[in-house]
């Protein structure tokens, strides 16, 4: 559990350095002011300043008082911007810190933090590869370009062009994805199923960044594979 | 708020949903064309964009707000959300001076035989910046 901690004490620090960066333009641009819940704008910087310590803390040392500062601080920016500020790796972000909080505070319970860990992580493919597959449009490969080349997080890139321009390309890797999302459940059978799912979940979130910038969820995901790693293994499992 | 946090849906990539547009026009200015100028790019990427993507993590947080938008026509937090980025925009971006009426739209893009099939979902009034 402590790997797990660590990375997502990681993830916690570089969003914080984002969320720090951006005051500047908040400055000069806060569409969101009206959901400050009557704290001022020096207040959210400090708010941001004590979670970025708490996680470069808990990353030295793991802590109740860090990880508690590091789970309200999520929820409150979450709050703070309608429900989340980044979708899915807020959720994701929250799940895990809570998990390593439930583990510091109960140590008898972090198997079940970790397989809380592990099933979030693996429900979010599987859950994510039941609605592709149920869509025609994912079936016949057609899905992948509409995204490409429309949805709004896409980035300009003569790979996506390449890659939706080809009927063909977007047909295999249409299916890659979805038989890779169904098939993570998987990666729980043994330790050397789970090396292989998350060595191909961490490709599938390289791609996400390199084609949306979705790096947040890199490293929200990232955390949540130690665990899945760890249940896999029959030594750790098995024996405890 | 918090239930979305709590039980997330983990729908990523889902078809039925709509993406969603937003365009901004300056009337009756000289300085500026009548036309709807689409004003919801994505910041470029870079190589440390993987650890640190600031203004890309934002424009993903507005999409998101325009997904909820478009979900809940009349949440009038949404729609200030949106009036405020558009103001944004039109000064700092555009150099457009206060007095000008303008006024913005929401599109909603669905998927349709591999062509974007656009239509307006949300025009606002016009109104003064």
């Amino acid at each position: 559990m402590n790997l797990v901690t660590g990375l997502i004490s990681f993830a916690v620090f570089l969003q914080n350095l984002e969320m720090l960066w951006l005051q500047k333009y908040f400055k000069a641009c806060d569409p969101w002011q009206k959901n400050k819940h009557g704290l001022n704008q020096q207040i959210y910087t400090l708010v941001l300043i004590f979670s970025l310590v708490a996680s470069i803390c808990v990353l030295i040392s793991p802590s109740v008082a860090g990880l508690s500062i590091m789970l309200l601080s999520t929820c409150w920016i979450s709050a703070r911007f309608g429900g989340s500020f980044n979708g899915g790796s807020d959720f994701m972000t929250f799940h895990i810190l809570a998990a390593a909080l439930l583990a510091l505070l109960f140590p008898s319970y972090e198997r079940i933090a970790l397989s809380y860990v592990a099933a979030q992580s693996v429900m979010s493919y599987f859950i994510a590869g039941i609605v592709k597959i149920k869509s025609s449009e994912w079936r016949n490969g057609r899905a992948l370009p509409f995204f490409l080349l429309y949805a709004n997080a896409a980035h300009e890139s003569s790979t996506k062009y390449w890659l939706a321009k080809s009927p063909i390309l977007s047909l295999i890797v249409s299916w890659c994805v979805i038989v890779f999302e169904l098939l993570f459940p998987l990666s729980l059978l043994s330790p050397t199923s789970a090396i292989i799912f998350v060595s191909l979940g961490a490709v599938f979130h390289l791609g996400n960044v390199y084609f949306f910038g979705l790096n947040r969820f890199f490293f929200a995901w990232l955390s949540s594979y130690p665990a899945i790693i760890l249940l896999a293994n029959p030594l750790v499992t098995g024996t405890q | 708020m918090f239930m979305r946090l709590l039980i997330p849906s983990w729908r990523f990539f889902d078809i039925t949903g709509t993406i969603p547009g937003l365009y901004v026009r300056v009337l009756g200015s000289k300085d500026f064309p009548d036309q709807w100028i689409d004003i919801l790019h994505p910041p470029d990427l870079h190589w440390h964009s993987l650890l640190f993507n600031p203004l890309g993590n934002l424009h993903h947080t507005l999409c998101n707000t325009l997904d909820n938008l478009i979900q809940h026509p009349e949440d009038q937090y949404s729609i200030e959300v949106i009036d405020q980025y558009v103001r944004y925009y039109l000064v700092a971006k555009l150099q457009c001076q206060g007095g000008n009426l303008y006024q913005f739209k929401v599109t909603g893009s669905n998927f349709d035989a591999d062509q974007r099939n656009e239509e307006d979902l949300i025009i606002s009034p016009e109104t003064f910046l």
